[in-house]
């Protein structure tokens, strides 16, 4: 089964972690059948956004199979602006990612920063995705209102870290919400929640690479309670219906 | 003399500032700053080897500034020659456990202190707001070895816990970019003496004048005020 994993990083992180060169990562991808990744620059996250996206962009040349976020940061929306005006029009750029509430930028997902980078972002009709990391469901209240006064744009709720107990209901017409599937120790039938609540065709595989190792979400999806088509779904055809530029 | 134990430059991503090398040379030039130590801010949020290499690099381009190293005790493998990663070209070394999020109760923390003893460094921790007790454990810990140890983070908050300790443990000096006013200043000399405060500011990322005006406006004679500007520091570092 091949698949596209939406969710990765590129960089080193501050944590005991080896895999970080491209031929790791490409034996990586062989190992798991993985056929196409979208990397974030960490350094873009967690640091400099710029420096980040000027290393990203050299990988990105190399490879093929490599994608990318463009990283923004909302306390420097001019400097953000300018970001997306260089690496948006690039076929291998799909969309703004990761960004992040709280932590690393210390900034809430609706401030407005990221609302101005966010109305910048309709300039780019074919680019209109953004992967948010949510801190908490204040947050991710945040983003599904978000979602809703910005129709246009691919909203994708990094980790799918959404409690269904009180958004269930909300966010089930949201047409422009989605969920990706990594993160640590979800309960046993999150995806099935996910599918069953929100239908197979808004859940995308991520695995948090090179943070994370992609066999645990793997795993998860392999061991859901789902049919063989909603898993291909999942694993493939959500991404590759979504994010067209990786038909190229 | 004033040297400034505390500064930064680099890029900072949780607030717009501008905080280049080139705005730090344009505090000093303005507030005549004679020494600043400064460390780069990428090895506190990214990556700290790439951090240090970075610091000393910049530092070649005005005398004026002194290296500060960094290293991330989150990064630590297991491996035996991981804090040699710490370059003997500089003489402090600056921990961001409240920023990075780790415990003063850290194993890689405590492997880490034989080290700063073998490289005769002067140790320098940021203690987090909030972190009580912090202050206490650090004291614990470090009063086996002979480094001195400076804290940074110090104000009103944690004003009680940092007297104890520089009153139980010879060599906690404190650093004063959180000191608010001048009273502060005339408390731990009169409680532990003006020997054991050190001038730092924070910037570019806090104001200088915000620091040094308190200082300035305190009712330290004229000797203990040249001893926390400037002659404490020498004195640690030999210089």
């Amino acid at each position: 089964m091949k698949i596209i994993d939406i969710h990765a990083h590129w960089g080193k992180w501050f944590f005991p972690i080896y895999l970080t060169d491209t031929e790791s990562i490409l034996a990586k991808m062989r190992r798991e059948n993985i056929e196409k990744i979208i990397f974030s620059s960490l350094k873009g996250l967690v640091y400099d956004f710029r420096e980040g996206n000027k290393e990203l962009k050299k990988v990105l040349d190399r490879e093929s199979s490599f994608y990318g976020w463009v990283e923004v940061n909302p306390h420097y929306p001019k400097e953000s602006f300018e970001e997306m005006e260089r690496y948006l029009p690039l076929d291998k750029f799909v969309g703004l990612g990761e960004l992040y509430s709280n932590g690393y930028v210390d900034s809430k997902v609706d401030s407005p920063g990221y609302r101005k980078i966010l109305e910048k972002l309709l300039d780019f009709p074919r680019k209109t995705r953004v992967l948010f990391h949510c801190t908490g469901q204040e947050n991710v209240g945040r983003l599904i209102r978000l979602a809703k006064e910005f129709s246009q744009i691919i909203f994708i709720l990094a980790h799918a870290n959404i409690d269904l107990e009180i958004f269930g209901k909300e966010v089930k017409d949201i047409s422009n919400l989605y969920f990706e599937i990594s993160g640590a120790n979800p309960p046993f039938n999150r995806i099935e929640e996910l599918v069953n609540h929100m239908g197979t065709e808004k859940i995308f595989f991520g695995s948090d690479l090179n943070l994370l190792n992609p066999a645990t979400f793997i795993g998860r999806v392999k061991d859901s309670a789902i049919s063989p088509r909603e898993r291909e779904a999942i694993f493939y055809y959500n991404a590759l219906r979504i994010f067209r530029e990786l038909n190229i | 003399m004033i040297a400034d134990i505390n500064s930064y430059f680099g890029f900072y991503p949780i607030k717009k500032l501008d905080v280049s090398f080139q705005r730090l040379v344009e505090i000093k030039n303005k507030h005549s700053i004679d020494r600043i130590f400064t460390l780069s801010l990428r090895g506190i949020f990214y990556n700290f080897q790439e951090g240090n290499q970075e610091t000393l690099l910049k530092v070649k381009e005005d005398r004026t500034f002194q290296p500060v190293a960094t290293i991330d005790l989150r990064m630590y493998f297991g491996e035996e020659d991981y804090f040699r990663k710490i370059e003997k070209k500089f003489q402090i070394l600056r921990l961001f456990p409240a920023t990075q999020g780790w415990p003063i109760e850290y194993s890689p923390f405590y492997r880490l202190l034989p080290w700063i003893e073998e490289l005769n460094m002067v140790l320098m921790v940021e203690i987090g707001r909030g972190r009580g007790g912090d202050i206490t454990k650090l004291s614990r810990l470090t009063s086996k070895f002979t480094f001195p140890v400076i804290l940074t983070g110090i104000g009103y908050w944690n004003f009680a816990e940092t007297l104890s300790c520089m009153k139980d443990n010879p060599r906690i000096y404190v650093e004063t970019s959180q000191f608010n006013t001048p009273d502060a200043y005339e408390v731990f000399c009169k409680e532990v003496g003006e020997g054991r405060i050190i001038f730092g500011s924070g910037i570019p990322l806090q104001s200088f004048l915000s620091v040094w005006l308190p200082f300035e406006r305190s009712k330290l004679s004229r000797i203990e005020k040249e001893k926390i500007a400037g002659k404490n520091i020498s004195r640690l570092l030999n210089l």
